[in-house]
C-alpha cells in the first residue's frame, strides 16, 4: 500500500484475535477522502471486526490506525467523531425520531434552533420528512434504515461507518436503498466504509472493494478491477466463478490444459508450471466445429448437462474434459437441449490466470 | 358447551367456594359484625390514629425495605448482565434460594446469626470476653428490614439483571459513536431503558415487602406491627374480629391496587427491544476495577445468602457446651410441658402430607384452569386470567382468617378438617402453577394442535400426545413449586391449623415465641430440617431438568418466535 497524501485513513499490519483465536491477520490499507470502501466477505471473515476496530469499539492485539496522519487508536470511541449505522440500526427505542437524530448533536452541545433545523434537514434528505414525531417501533424496516443513516450522518462524522445496514431488509427494497445511500454520501461528500457480504450491494455502492477472507485481505481493487481480475481462488470463489480449469505453463509461454493449448494472455509475471485459469461465463459465443483456427482463442467443445433460461442471458453447463464449464449464452440463436454437444469460443478477456494460494 | 370450557368451571367453583365466599365474609364481618347494619365498629378505623399510623408504617417499612434492596441488588445486576466469571452458575443457582426459603426459616437463619443469641454475638461476647451481645438486633426496624433485603435482592438481581443483560449492545455502541462519553452513555441511554425492569421489580419488592408477615412478627417483635401481623393479632390474640376485619379490607383493597399498578406496568415494558442473544455480550473482568467490583459483589452475596443459613444449621448442632444433638433428638420427644400434645417431629410429617396434597390438587386445578386459558380467545381470556390470579393479590393472612369465619359453620363446616390446611395451602399455590404452565402452553404453535389434528389425533390424543409431552417440564416446575409452597406457608396456616396439625413454620413459630434454650434449639433444628426437605424438593427437579432439558431445546427455540 503507498503512501499517498489524498489519503485520509491509513491502516497497517492490523491482528486481532478472540480468546487465543486469531480474527484478523495483518490488514493493511488506505481511504481516499470522499471515497466508498466496501469490505466484502462472508461471515466469520472479520470485517465487522474490522469495522468496530476502526470505530473504537474493539482494542487491537497490534497494527496501526491513522487518521489524517493520526494515530487514533487510544482514542475512545466518542471522541472520534466517526459515525457508524449498525446491522440492525441500534435505534433507541425511548426517543422518537427526531430525538434519535438529534442525539448525536446533542452530543456536540449545537444549540437548539441549530439542531432543530440540522434535523429537519437530515429527514428532508432521507425522505423521512413529517415522520419526527413518530416513535421508532411505529417504523417500518425501510423506514428505520433511513432513521439510522440520518442519526449516523447528523453530528457530520468524519469519517461513516456502516455494518451491513441493509441486510435485514429484503431484496427489492435493497437494491433500491443501496443506490440511494451511494447518492446521499457522495451528495455530502461522506468518506464511508461499508460492511456487506452481498458482491452486487458492494459493486453498485462502492468505489473500492477490500475482499476479507478468514481475517485476510484477499484483493483490495475498484469493483471492475475486482470482477475482471480476481487475484486467486478464493476472491474467485466468493466472486462465484466456478469454471476453474487446472493447467501447466511451458517454456514457449503455452498454457496447457484439459481443454487444449493456448497463449498466455498478458503477461506472464512468473513462470509458473502449474496454474489454475479462469473462465468467466460472459462473452462466449457458440461456434460451428473447427469454425476458428485463431490459435489465441480457447475453444471449449462438450455435451450441454443443464440449459437454464435466465432472461437475458441462457445459462448453460457444459461437461467438457473432466470440468463441468458454465457459460452465460445469448439468447439468439438459442442454444440446443440439453446432451447436445456443442462448441464455445471464448471471450478471450474472460480467461485469467489466478494466482496460486 | 365445549368440554374444555365446562372443566373449566372445576377451578372456578374452587374459587368461588375457597376464596370469594370467604371474602366475602370478610366485608360481611366488617359491616354487619353482629347479623346488622353498624358500620360504628369500623369507625375506629378512621377515628383512632392508631390503624392510621399502621398502614402508614407498614407503607414507609415496605418503601424503606425497597430503596434499600434497589441501591443494594442494582450492582449485582449490572455485575451479572455484564461479566462472566468463575461460577456464575452457582452464584446464578444460589440466587433462587430465597424464593424457595419459608419466612419463618430466614427468620430463625437471621435470628441464629445475628440475633442475641445468634453465632455472632456468642463468638464476640466469647472473643473479647463481654457480659452482653454487642449486636443488638433483636426487635428493631433493621432485622426485618435485612430479612426483607435477603427475599428481596434476587428478586430485583434476576429482573433487572436479564433485562439489563438483553438490552442490545449496539444500543451503547451508537451512543458512544454519536459522542456520548461512557457516562453519558448510562444515563441517557441505558439507565432510561432500564427503567420498566427496575420499576416492575420495585413494585414487586413493595408489594411482598408490604405484605411481610413472617420476618416482621418474629423479628420485629410486639414492638412492631405492620397489617398484615396486625390482622393477626386482632384476630387470633384479641378476638376483635370485625377489627380483623375491617383491617383485613384495607389490605386488600391495597394489594389490589398495587398488583393492578403492576400489570398496567409491565404490559407497557418494551420486550421487542430484547435482543436475540443475551449471553454473548458479557465479558470477563479485566481492569482492576471491574475485578473488585466483581468481587464485592459476589462476596455481598456471599454474606447475604449464604452466612445465615450457615449460622442455622451451625446453631442447631452447638448447645452451651459444644456440639450436640439434643435439639434435634428432643424433636422426637413428647414432653408433659411440651407445646405440642405429640412429638414435634410429628410437625415434619404434616407438612409434608399437607404439602403432597395440596401439589396434587393445585396441580390438577392449575392444569384444568391453563387448558382453558390458553385456548380462550379474546377479551374474556384477560378477565378469566385476572381472576385467577387474585389469590396472588391477596395476603395469606387475610386468607386464612377468611377461612376462620367462614368455613367453621353452615353451609360450609370445615373447622375441624384437615381439608382447611389443604385447601388454603392450595389456593395459594394454584396462582403460581397457572404461571408455570400457562406460558409454556401459549407458546406452542398452533399449527402444531392443527397438524395433529390433520394427522387424525382427536382433540384428547392432540392434548395427551402433543400438548402433554410439550409443558411436562411446566407442569412439574409447577408442582415442586406448589410443594415448597405449601411447605413454607405460614401466614394461613396460623390460622387454620390445630395443635395437633401443626405444621413445620407453625412449630417453629412456637417454639421461638418461647423462652429456653432447648426451645430456641429445637426451632434451629426443625428449621434446619424444613431447609432440608425445601432444597431437595428443588434439588430433585434441577436433576430432573436436566434429563429432559435435552429433547425440549430445540423446540423452544422455533416457539420463541410465536409469543
Amino acid at each position: 500500500m503507498s503512501e499517498n497524501a489524498d489519503d485520509i485513513l491509513l491502516v497497517k499490519n492490523l491482528c486481532n484475535s478472540f480468546q487465543g483465536t486469531p480474527i484478523l491477520r495483518d490488514i493493511g490499507f488506505s481511504l481516499r477522502q470522499c471515497e466508498i470502501l466496501c469490505l466484502l466477505g462472508p461471515s466469520g471473515s472479520g470485517k465487522t471486526t474490522l469495522l468496530r476496530l476502526i470505530a473504537g469499539l474493539e482494542q487491537e492485539d497490534s497494527g496501526t490506525i491513522a487518521f489524517r496522519g493520526r494515530d487514533i487508536r487510544h482514542i475512545p470511541p466518542h471522541k472520534r467523531n466517526f459515525g457508524m449505522m449498525f446491522q440492525e440500526y441500534a435505534l433507541f427505542p425511548h426517543k422518537n425520531v427526531r430525538q434519535n437524530i438529534a442525539f448525536g448533536l446533542e452530543m456536540q452541545h449545537c444549540p437548539p434552533a441549530e439542531l432543530l433545523q440540522r434535523v429537519e434537514v437530515m429527514l428532508h434528505l432521507v425522505g423521512l420528512q413529517g415522520l419526527g414525531d413518530r416513535r421508532i417501533d411505529e417504523l417500518s424496516g425501510g423506514e428505520r434504515q433511513r432513521v439510522a443513516l440520518a442519526r449516523s450522518l447528523a453530528p457530520e462524522p468524519q469519517l461513516l461507518l456502516l455494518d451491513e445496514p441493509l441486510g435485514s431488509l429484503d431484496r427489492t427494497l435493497r437494491d433500491h436503498l443501496t443506490g440511494e445511500i451511494r447518492s446521499i454520501l457522495k451528495k455530502l461528500a461522506v468518506t464511508a466504509i461499508f460492511v456487506t457480504h452481498d458482491q452486487a450491494e458492494a459493486f453498485s455502492v462502492a468505489d473500492k472493494v477490500a475482499v476479507l477472507h478468514n481475517g485476510v485481505l484477499q484483493q483490495f481493487d475498484s469493483p471492475e478491477g475486482l470482477y475482471r481480475y480476481p487475484q486467486n481462488q478464493t476472491v474467485a470463489a466468493f466472486l462465484g466463478f466456478t469454471n476453474l480449469v487446472d493447467g501447466s505453463l511451458d517454456e514457449e509461454g503455452f498454457i496447457h490444459c484439459l481443454l487444449g493449448r493456448l497463449p498466455f494472455p498478458g503477461k506472464a509475471k512468473h513462470p509458473w508450471t502449474k496454474i489454475t485459469l479462469l473462465l468467466r461465463p460472459e462473452g462466449s459465443k457458440m461456434i460451428l466445429p473447427a469454425a476458428t483456427t485463431d490459435p489465441a482463442i480457447l475453444t471449449v467443445a462438450g455435451i450441454i448437462t443443464s440449459r437454464l433460461f435466465q432472461g437475458g442471458s441462457y445459462r448453460v453447463t457444459l461437461q467438457a474434459g473432466g470440468d463441468a464449464l458454465t457459460f452465460d449464452l445469448p439468447i439468439d440463436p438459442p442454444p440446443p437441449e440439453v446432451g447436445v454437444r456443442i462448441h464455445l469460443a471464448v471471450n478471450p478477456a474472460a480467461v485469467i490466470v489466478l494466482d496460486q494460494c | 358447551m365445549k368440554p374444555r370450557t365446562l372443566l373449566f368451571s372445576l377451578p372456578l367453583v374452587f374459587l368461588l367456594l375457597f376464596y370469594f365466599y370467604p371474602l366475602l365474609r370478610i366485608v360481611l364481618q366488617s359491616f354487619l359484625p353482629d347479623g346488622l347494619w353498624s358500620p360504628e365498629k369500623l369507625e375506629n378505623l378512621w377515628t383512632s390514629s392508631t390503624y392510621w399510623r399502621i398502614l402508614w408504617f407498614t407503607t414507609w417499612q415496605a418503601a424503606l425495605s425497597t430503596i434499600l434492596t434497589l441501591l443494594l441488588a442494582l450492582p449485582g445486576a449490572y455485575v451479572f448482565a455484564r461479566y462472566r466469571f468463575f461460577g456464575k452458575n452457582l452464584f446464578q443457582a444460589l440466587l433462587t434460594l430465597p424464593f424457595v426459603l419459608p419466612t419463618v426459616v430466614t427468620a430463625a437463619a437471621f435470628g441464629a446469626l445475628l440475633g442475641a443469641n445468634g453465632l455472632v454475638n456468642t463468638w464476640l461476647m466469647r472473643a473479647f470476653d463481654l457480659a452482653g451481645p454487642p449486636i443488638r438486633l433483636d426487635q428493631t426496624l433493621a432485622f426485618f428490614l435485612l430479612a426483607h433485603v435477603f427475599y428481596n435482592y434476587s428478586l430485583v438481581l434476576r429482573i433487572v439483571g436479564s433485562y439489563w443483560a438483553g438490552l442490545d449492545a449496539d444500543l451503547r455502541a451508537a451512543a458512544r459513536m454519536l459522542g456520548a462519553s461512557p457516562g453519558q452513555t448510562f444515563f441517557r441511554i441505558t439507565l432510561p431503558l432500564l427503567m420498566p425492569a427496575v420499576g416492575s421489580a420495585a413494585l414487586l419488592v413493595f408489594i411482598f415487602c408490604f405484605t411481610s408477615f413472617g420476618v416482621v412478627l418474629i423479628l420485629g417483635g410486639p414492638g412492631f406491627a405492620t397489617l398484615e401481623v396486625e390482622i393477626y393479632r386482632q384476630a387470633v390474640q384479641l378476638y376483635n374480629l370485625p377489627m380483623a376485619a375491617a383491617l383485613s379490607l384495607v389490605q386488600i383493597a391495597v394489594n389490589f391496587l398495587l398488583m393492578w399498578l403492576h400489570a398496567k406496568l409491565s404490559r407497557k415494558s418494551p420486550v421487542a427491544f430484547y435482543a436475540d442473544t443475551s449471553s454473548g455480550t458479557a465479558i470477563r473482568p479485566s481492569t482492576s476495577w471491574q475485578k473488585s467490583l466483581v468481587g464485592a459483589n459476589l462476596l455481598f452475596i456471599f454474606l447475604l445468602l449464604v452466612t445465615p443459613l450457615l449460622a442455622l444449621a451451625v446453631r442447631s448442632i452447638s448447645g452451651e457446651d459444644g456440639p450436640t444433638l439434643a435439639y434435634y433428638q428432643a424433636l422426637f420427644r413428647s414432653d408433659e410441658d411440651s407445646l405440642f400434645f405429640i412429638e414435634p417431629i410429628a410437625a415434619v410429617a404434616n407438612s409434608i402430607s399437607f404439602a403432597l396434597a395440596a401439589m396434587v390438587a393445585a396441580v390438577a386445578l392449575g392444569l384444568i384452569a391453563s387448558v382453558f386459558l390458553a385456548s380462550a380467545r379474546g377479551r374474556s381470556t384477560a378477565f378469566w386470567d385476572a381472576v385467577i390470579m387474585l389469590p396472588l393479590a391477596t395476603s395469606a393472612v387475610t386468607l386464612g382468617f377468611g377461612y376462620i369465619i367462614s368455613l367453621n359453620r353452615p353451609p360450609i363446616n370445615l373447622r375441624d378438617s384437615l381439608a382447611l390446611v389443604i385447601i388454603a395451602h392450595t389456593l395459594v399455590a394454584f396462582p403460581f402453577v397457572v404461571r408455570c404452565i400457562l406460558p409454556s402452553l401459549r407458546q406452542i404453535p398452533q399449527t402444531l394442535r392443527e397438524a395433529a389434528t390433520l394427522l387424525g389425533a382427536s382433540p384428547l390424543q392432540v392434548f395427551r400426545r402433543v400438548e402433554l409431552p410439550i409443558i411436562s417440564r411446566a407442569i412439574l416446575v409447577g408442582a415442586v413449586f406448589a410443594f415448597s409452597i405449601s411447605m413454607g406457608e405460614f401466614g394461613a396456616s396460623t390460622f387454620v391449623t390445630r395443635p395437633h396439625t401443626a405444621t413445620m413454620p407453625v412449630a417453629i413459630f412456637r417454639f421461638l415465641g418461647q423462652p429456653g434454650e432447648m426451645n430456641y434449639g429445637q426451632a434451629m433444628a426443625m428449621s434446619t430440617l424444613l431447609l432440608l426437605v425445601t432444597c431437595t424438593a428443588f434439588w430433585l427437579l434441577a436433576r430432573l431438568e436436566v434429563r429432559r432439558s435435552a429433547p425440549a431445546k430445540p423446540l423452544s427455540k422455533d416457539m420463541d418466535h410465536i409469543s
